[in-house]
């Protein structure tokens, strides 16, 4: 059964917000967190996408990569013991920092990160930064300075293999797959191999032969160097993702705009999470138009009360034409919205039909401070 | 016939600068970029249809929209192989593992050997680590779509996926040079590089909406394609916009409208009508605000559509955006 998105955002330790981009992942992420600030929580907001006019809003020249305190003094109430800070996920950063503290010494830790195959990797591998935000979200999480840590995840629906990531990397650390990537251009010599070695290494040649022996030898040592950590990231990525598999501690909520595009692919990690077994908390759909207007068909000329509004109107210079079909026009966009977001609800998985669902209306202005971001939070969760 | 739509798209008649995109100057290779969201599945499929009914041989190649594309044109799926969607108008889903998996085959003539390749944990390491392969791999095909495939196609439209994965995409050519030293990759990526680079040949068409982040991300997208990765831009579609009214609606007077609706002949009316009033205005001067911004900082042709409200009406949307952008009346078909 579900809990209300207050209840969420007063007791989870980690609120996870996923959606694909554009969607208003990152105000969302912020108004929540604070919001629970204000509610007395001690919360630390971890945003990928470091948008200045969000660290604008929350008074911050930017946001940097080590945790900063948000100045909540205008907001807050002398009694309230809640707390704000902000950091930004640098994948690159924490990924170079993870290896130098994993690695047994500096020099392994340096043959790493000179590598030309890490250094491609870390930035384009399609997981590494999954990797990289679930490590330091051990750290933080383990670290008990927070009583909440909202993570405003990266701006894909695919940031959700995120939560498939310990699996995968157990996989790729498999030793046995090893052994072979850490020699691939020995000389295979060796009398005793089993047909299972011979048939590998005869692909491994294979391989070699179609994409250059350069390629799978920069591949091998970084495996093989890698592998050194292997131990340390298994152990640190199966701690998190029980913490976060522990519906009492975490929670996973989905944003979305109402246009069908990210209505699908909400759909997508909603049905993730189902298949993982994590619990969606709740749905925020973002930039709905709620101004009803004219429905479609309608026309100002045919409405029984036509005589008297349109004499009103040109009494205030307003053209009733151009007004109507711009209410028109108004009109068919909350339809349009009405209908994605009903398509949305239908569509989620069986376990998941009965999610809270909030409908944040269109602000034509957009969010440029903490009173913006109060306002949105309030719309979202009430009064904290 | 859009006709409908049009009507409530320019509420009044438009004011759009009047630029369009000349059909006769697109590129051999058009490659769609921007942010997600913004409509760009829907204007490569829009030019498209254009293109084809101008009678020009066109393959439109989505990456991850494909779901997007055959909904439009109310085909069940799009695969690896190209289906018509259209007289003269072609469709191809570029998958990428599915790609990636061919080439192996191909390179790997016998069944046997392919099969255990396939197979082998070593070559899922190398597919899963191998930075920029399977983009180079999608590349390559794309490049002989547009250069080998008989009867040659007239164009080859792109859809790229959004912004960060879609530079992702066109950089590969240079990441894959500098991780692949020789052998047949590196062959392909300089095939790859030399596709795109050659600005007779290719161009690409940022599209993007006038507010803050799309905005942002374009000209972050222009100053990388122009910049590191060299590669010619050769419009801009601005979409989903409010046009500015004709007349115009004064915001004062709206404003007055609402907060006096109670005392109104038609209370609920002269409400929703102040509300939708001031809405619009305050999207417009978004957009206008941005537009002005565009303007200044992006010296490229300019294309302006307007917001059209039903995008899930599919062909004859996909015909009135096409008028919008190519300039051609959509009742020539």
């Amino acid at each position: 059964m579900n809990a209300g998105p207050r209840d969420v955002i007063l007791r989870r330790r980690i609120v996870m917000f996923c959606g694909s981009g554009g969607v208003g992942k990152t105000t969302v992420s912020a108004a929540t967190a604070l919001w629970a600030a204000l509610a007395g929580r001690n919360v630390l907001v971890v945003t990928i996408d470091p948008a200045r006019r969000l660290a604008n809003a929350l008074g911050l020249s930017g946001v940097g990569t080590s945790e900063t305190p948000v100045p909540l003094a205008e907001l807050t109430l002398s009694s309230s013991r809640g707390r704000l800070h902000v950091m930004m996920m640098d994948t690159k950063q924490v990924m170079d920092e993870l290896i130098i503290k994993y690695a047994p010494s500096r020099e392994a830790a340096d043959r790493i990160l000179h590598q030309k195959v890490y250094q491609a990797m870390s930035d384009s591998m399609v997981g590494a930064a999954e990797v990289v935000a679930l490590g330091k979200l051990y750290e933080l999480h383990f670290k008990r300075d927070y009583d909440l840590i909202v993570v405003d995840t990266a701006p894909t629906k695919h940031a959700i293999d995120f939560f498939e990531t310990p699996q995968r990397l157990i996989h790729i650390f498999d030793p046995e797959a090893l052994g072979w990537l850490m020699r691939p251009v020995e000389a295979v010599s060796s009398a005793g191999f089993g047909i299972l070695k011979r048939s590998a290494s005869l692909i491994a040649d294979l391989v070699e032969r179609a994409f250059g022996l350069t390629v799978l030898a920069d591949i091998g040592a970084f495996f093989s160097s890698i592998q050194e950590l292997a131990g340390g990231f298994r152990e640190r990525s199966e701690r998190i993702l029980a913490v976060l598999q522990d519906p009492a501690l975490s929670s996973f909520n989905i944003v979305t705009s109402p246009q069908r595009l990210s209505v699908d692919e909400a759909l997508y990690i909603a049905r993730k999470l189902h298949g993982l077994r994590l619990e969606l908390g709740f749905a925020v759909v973002n930039r709905v138009t709620m101004i009803p207007g004219l429905r479609t068909g309608d026309v100002l000329e045919a409405l029984p009360e036509r005589d008297a509004v349109v004499k009103q109107l040109v009494e205030l210079g307003l053209d009733p034409r151009t007004l109507s079909r711009v209410a028109q026009l108004t009109g068919a966009m909350s339809q349009h919205d009405q209908d994605n977001i009903a398509l949305f609800q239908r569509q989620l998985p069986p376990g998941q039909q009965d999610t809270p669902l909030l409908r944040v209306p269109y602000f034509p202005t957009e969010i440029c401070d903490l009173d913006g971001l109060m306002r949105l939070a309030k719309t979202l969760y009430g009064e904290p | 016939m859009g006709a409908s739509n049009h009507m409530i798209a320019t509420p009044s008649s438009p004011s759009r600068t009047g630029e369009t995109l000349s059909l006769r100057k697109l590129k051999r290779l058009v490659l769609f970029c921007g942010k997600g969201g913004v409509g760009k599945t829907t204007v490569a499929c829009a030019l498209a249809l254009q293109l084809a009914r101008a009678g020009k041989r066109v393959l439109l190649a989505g990456i991850d929209s494909t779901d997007q594309i055959s909904r439009y044109f109310e085909i069940p799926t799009i695969g690896l192989r190209e289906v018509e969607l259209e007289k003269g108008l072609y469709g191809i889903h570029l998958d990428e593992q599915l790609i990636f998996d061919s080439f192996i085959r191909k390179t790997f003539r016998f069944k046997s050997l392919y099969r255990r390749i396939l197979e082998s944990t070593i070559y899922q390491y190398f597919t899963a680590a191998a930075p920029g392969l399977k983009e180079l791999i999608v590349l390559d095909t794309v490049q002989e779509l547009t250069g080998q495939v008989r009867p040659p196609y007239d164009h080859v439209l792109l859809d790229c996926p959004a912004t960060g994965h879609g530079l992702s995409y066109l950089d590969v050519g240079n990441q894959t040079l500098r991780t692949f030293h020789f052998g047949p990759l590196h062959r392909k990526a300089e095939a790859v590089q030399a596709l795109l680079t050659d600005a007779t040949q290719s161009g690409v068409v940022i599209v993007t909406l006038a507010e803050e982040l799309p905005v942002n991300e374009t000209l972050e997208l222009y100053e990388a394609l122009r910049g590191r990765l060299k590669i010619a831009v050769d419009a801009l579609v601005v979409n989903g916009l409010f046009p500015l009214l004709d007349p115009p609606l004064d915001t004062a007077a709206l404003e007055q409208l609402r907060d006096a609706a109670p005392i109104f002949a038609a209370p609920a009316l002269a409400s929703a009508l102040a509300e939708a009033g001031l809405f619009y205005q305050a999207r417009s001067r978004i957009n206008q605000e941005h537009l002005e911004r565009l303007a200044q900082e992006l010296p490229v042709p300019r294309i302006e559509v307007p917001f059209l409200p039903d995008e899930a009406k599919g062909f004859p949307f996909l015909l009135e955006v096409g008028r919008l952008l190519s300039g051609r009346g959509a009742e020539e078909s």
